[in-house]
């Protein structure tokens, strides 16, 4: 690996969030496609009843139940007790997943800041609305070291969590995301972002994560030079996480063949997300995040 | 199509060895940049067919290889050097003599083109085989030449000069091409021999002169080719091929005949076998007369056959073609004549050469010559010249001398009245518009001088090639008193003592002048009147004066006798004073003649033979008609030539050929160049793996 040519990365001393995109951002807040419950007070709606001044429904009372609930208009008009119930609003869990594997640190910017750009986005809006922000990486561990962050004023500990984060991991997706589910168990919103370039197939972490009943957004980050690849000459192709070697010697034909296989990779992973209610949006690093969110996730529903 | 091997084994053994070695290139393993890709998940994918481990598949793909192994090939190919048998052109300039005569539109080529469509093709030939540096002109002819291209590299010039060559009706006369030929290979050389000007301008520089001719040409008695080298190049078929051609086509003179009037053909048949074929006569559009004959073939001994590679003539010469005459009675025809009628004869049979199947003539009504006789007292030639069968042909007038101070005379003259004067010891003060013929004085001008007195002189030389001194005897003639005459540039003596000149005759604008240089009847002034010769009583005399009449007095009743050939002007003489005349040719074209100063026409645009018609200008109405013929007895033998005389050398044709290889290693060559260019643009594009 001596010789190895180092990727072409663009110097990555630009700040995660920028002031004007916290700006917009904070104008924004994260959708659910379905009703979960919560742990704690928010500002969401709940499955459950509770004291919220949104009136639910009614319910016949029954020994025990708390007397300040009983609408006594209605027992004045058909002589029967009924409970009033209120809507609970509660917080909702917002995950967001980062794929950490060693092919995220290429691109310009690296597909991995963009992804810790894209996440702490998301997860601030998340902040604002005071739902239950947790960002992990999906490097397999046991013992996450990630805060489940809540408030506006855990901003701070967003970017510095998301700032220590590196892109080292050998482990499979398939690996990672099970040691996530075996953490986790709250429902909620989990936006996986990922370029997918696992060789032992994504396929089963997502099933993982189906199985969990989570609202999932799947967001495939790719680098220009993955779908555009300015490649010339006789080349030794190295992986970066496997040291496997393609040999090719690259022509337009070559160049021609590979864009079609990318874009049937892309299909197959829409399609797949599609048929299992995974919400897939594919974007290049090439695409600002404030766009991404502001207009494509708008699109998709997660943000609104 | 053969292989010539230009390389030692060993040569070949390491060029044997270059197309495995490109071979096991493609076999090697490329070193290749390592370049870190975040996955190469994808590009196994993409590249997965394409690594496909059998040998074959891989060649089958790699068209680079295929290329590489082909340029390879082809120079080796390129070194076995293949080549065919082809001429090669020695020297670096070129003359392309071509001839355009009427016999080069004969059919009788291998491919059934004209010969000169293949000899057109045989000189293309010549000049794609010209190397870039060489330089060619091309000169046609035929009774006359012309230099179609003068020396230029440019081929494709050349090529276009030499398409537009077309056949002539006209005969071969190479002596003036061969002058341009050779004056233009040796500088040095002039064509003007009496200039003493020409100097020469620069180097005499050698050249290869290529005759394209069947040798059907007029004789060469002068030839010097001195840096020039000729090649005679024979075009047409091998054997001599069998025509039947019109070579004389005339009538008669019924001066000669006694008023029977005749039509005479000549057919001949430059075959060896006799042929026999169907002879028409026309007169206007209708069939007269109709035969059938048989021409014998060309008289041939064994010995003349040349038992070579081919069966040319050795001598054409000595092998005369076969021949026989026809005679038409057409008196009864011009009894009843009123306007000039065309008549034509006509060979029914088709064979290569074309031209000299038909021949024309016309008959015109005839017209007396005027002639006027001023003369005090000569009873010699008014009794010459008063003869019956003159009468028939001319209306003779007789006036004395002092006739020529009468303004009738002098109008008349001027008019153009009289077709010949004959002045006896006088002279006009402005000479007649007309031929004339003066004893013992000079006509009007600088060009006649008297030299010399004679007294009793002996004649030593009579021309008698000239037709006025056709069958005149001048030996027994004698002379008393008599002068030298020194007649104008041009003229030619007709009789010669041994002084000098005695009978001359010169031309004057169109017209010609005859002076006798001694008197036939001295005027004493005694008023004697002797005898100065007594030619007037040999039979020379009358003889003389009636061969000046047909000769210079239009007697030729018919205009039929006068021989147009295509090309040659012709004189034309209307039977009023037109201003202006329309000539019509045999293909209805029209052009409009201004008279000349001596009260004649000149029409020059006789390039087809046939019938042409002569009409005052605007008027329907023909004035009289000619006729132009080849009847050209060495164009009709289209016999091809086995050697061409030029002067004293006799080329022989075909011997001078050099055969060489024409090697296309140079088009191998090529081609790999461009193989490999092929492939240095399908590297650079890479369109395939």
């Amino acid at each position: 690996m001596a010789n190895v040519a180092p990727p072409k990365n663009k110097p990555q001393d630009e700040p995660l969030l920028s002031p004007a995109l916290l700006a917009q951002l904070e104008r924004m807040e994260l959708v659910s496609r379905k009703i979960f419950r919560g742990r704690m007070k928010g500002e969401r709606r709940s499955k459950r009843k509770g004291q919220s001044v949104e009136f639910a429904d009614f319910r016949n009372y029954v020994a025990g139940d708390d007397l300040r609930f009983i609408d006594w208009n209605m027992y004045a008009r058909l002589d029967k007790l009924f409970l009033k119930l209120f809507m609970e609003e509660e917080d909702l869990h917002f995950y967001t997943l980062i794929d950490v594997s060693p092919s995220m640190q290429f691109g310009s910017p690296t597909k991995f800041q963009y992804a810790k750009q894209l996440a702490g986005a998301l997860g601030y809006i998340g902040l604002c609305r005071a739902d239950r922000v947790k960002i992990e990486a999906l490097d397999g561990s046991r013992n996450s070291s990630a805060p489940t962050l809540r408030g506006r004023s855990s901003l701070w500990q967003l970017v510095d969590h998301l700032e220590r984060m590196e892109s080292r991991s050998t482990v499979t997706m398939t690996e990672a995301v099970k040691a996530f589910c075996l953490r986790n168990t709250g429902k909620g919103i989990l936006v996986l972002i990922t370029d997918l370039m696992d060789k032992s197939g994504y396929e089963e972490a997502l099933k993982y994560l189906v199985a969990r009943d989570l609202d999932i957004y799947l967001i495939h980050v790719l680098s220009q030079e993955e779908i555009d690849p300015d490649l010339n000459g006789d080349l030794k192709l190295v992986d970066c996480e496997d040291q496997d070697i393609a040999e090719v010697s690259v022509s337009q034909r070559l160049i021609d063949r590979y864009k079609q296989t990318l874009a049937t990779f892309i299909e197959q992973a829409r399609d797949f997300s599609s048929r299992r209610g995974i919400v897939y949006t594919m974007t290049s690093t090439e695409r600002s995040v404030d766009r991404l969110v502001s207009r494509y996730l708008r699109q998709r529903g997660l943000v609104r | 199509m053969n292989l010539l091997n230009m390389l030692p084994w060993y040569q070949w053994l390491i060029l044997g060895l270059v197309p495995p070695l490109i071979l096991s290139l493609y076999f090697l393993k490329l070193r290749r940049v390592p370049l870190e890709v975040p996955s190469t998940y994808l590009w196994t994918k993409t590249v997965e067919d394409m690594h496909v481990n059998s040998i074959w598949q891989r060649l089958r793909k790699n068209l680079l290889l295929w290329l590489q192994l082909l340029v390879v090939l082809m120079l080796m190919l390129a070194c076995l050097r293949p080549g065919c048998e082809g001429e090669k052109l020695a020297g670096d300039r070129f003359i392309f003599l071509i001839d355009k005569s009427a016999s080069m539109s004969a059919t009788d080529t291998e491919t059934g083109i004209t010969r000169l469509e293949d000899a057109k093709n045989q000189i293309y030939t010549l000049i794609d085989r010209m190397k870039t540096s060489d330089a060619a002109m091309i000169i046609s002819f035929s009774d006359i030449e012309g230099v179609d291209q003068s020396y230029t590299k440019n081929k494709s010039q050349l090529k276009r000069k030499v398409k537009l060559i077309k056949v002539t009706q006209q005969g071969s006369d190479i002596n003036r091409a061969l002058v341009a030929a050779t004056g233009l290979a040796n500088p040095g050389r002039t064509s003007d021999k009496a200039s003493n000007t020409d100097v020469q301008v620069a180097e005499a520089l050698a050249a290869t002169m290529y005759i394209f001719s069947d040798g059907a040409i007029k004789k060469v008695s002068k030839y010097a080719p001195g840096e020039l080298t000729a090649i005679y190049q024979p075009v047409g078929a091998l054997t001599p091929a069998s025509n039947i051609g019109i070579t004389t086509f005339s009538v008669n003179d019924q001066l000669d005949t006694g008023g029977t009037v005749e039509a005479f053909v000549r057919l001949q048949n430059s075959g060896f076998e006799p042929k026999t074929v169907g002879v028409s006569l026309f007169i206007g559009e209708t069939l007269s007369d109709a035969d059938t004959i048989t021409v014998p073939g060309r008289k041939i001994s064994e010995s003349n056959m040349s038992l070579g590679s081919n069966d040319r003539l050795s001598d054409i010469e000595q092998s005369p073609p076969g021949g026989l005459s026809l005679k038409f009675d057409l008196t009864s025809v011009a009894g009843v004549l009123e306007t000039a009628t065309p008549i034509r004869i006509k060979i029914d049979d088709s064979d290569a050469y074309l031209l000299d199947n038909e021949a024309y003539c016309v008959l015109n009504p005839s017209r007396l010559t005027n002639i006027l006789v001023v003369t005090d007292y000569n009873p010699a030639l008014k009794l010459a010249t008063s003869t019956e069968r003159l009468k028939k042909i001319a209306n003779v007038e007789f006036a004395d001398r002092s006739f020529l101070k009468e303004k009738q005379f002098q109008t008349n003259a001027a008019l153009g009245v009289y077709d010949l004067v004959i002045f006896d010891q006088c002279s006009p003060e402005t000479m007649p518009a007309c031929n004339t013929v003066f004893f013992a004085a000079l006509p009007q001008g600088d060009g006649w001088k008297f030299t010399k007195e004679l007294e009793i002189t002996p004649i030593i030389y009579t021309n008698n090639s000239h037709p006025i001194m056709f069958d005149v005897q001048m030996q027994s003639v004698s002379i008393l008193n008599g002068q030298v005459i020194e007649g104008p540039k041009g003229n030619t003596n007709l009789v010669e003592s041994i002084e000098g000149s005695v009978i001359a005759i010169g031309p004057r604008s169109g017209f010609e002048d005859v002076v006798i240089g001694f008197p036939m009847i001295l005027y004493e002034e005694d008023g004697e009147t002797p005898y100065n010769t007594d030619w007037h009583k040999k039979p020379s005399f009358p003889f003389f004066m009636q061969n000046i009449i047909r000769t210079l007095g239009s007697g030729s009743r018919f205009n039929s006798l006068r021989a147009n050939r295509p090309g040659n002007s012709v004189k034309i003489k209307p039977r009023y004073p037109y201003e202006e005349i329309d000539v019509t040719n045999p293909q209805g074209k029209q052009q409009s003649l201004r008279e000349q100063p001596n009260k004649s026409f000149v029409y020059n645009q006789t390039d087809e033979s046939g019938i042409y018609s002569v009409a005052e200008k605007g008027s329907a109405e023909v004035d009289q008609l000619f006729a132009v013929n080849l009847l050209d007895r060495l164009e009709s033998d289209i016999a091809v030539r086995d050697e061409l005389k030029l002067g004293y050398e006799a080329i022989k044709g075909n011997a001078t050929r050099e055969p060489a290889r024409r090697d296309f290693w140079i088009i191998l060559a090529f081609l790999a160049l461009g193989v490999l260019t092929l492939e240095w643009i399908i590297y650079n594009r890479r369109v395939f793996i």
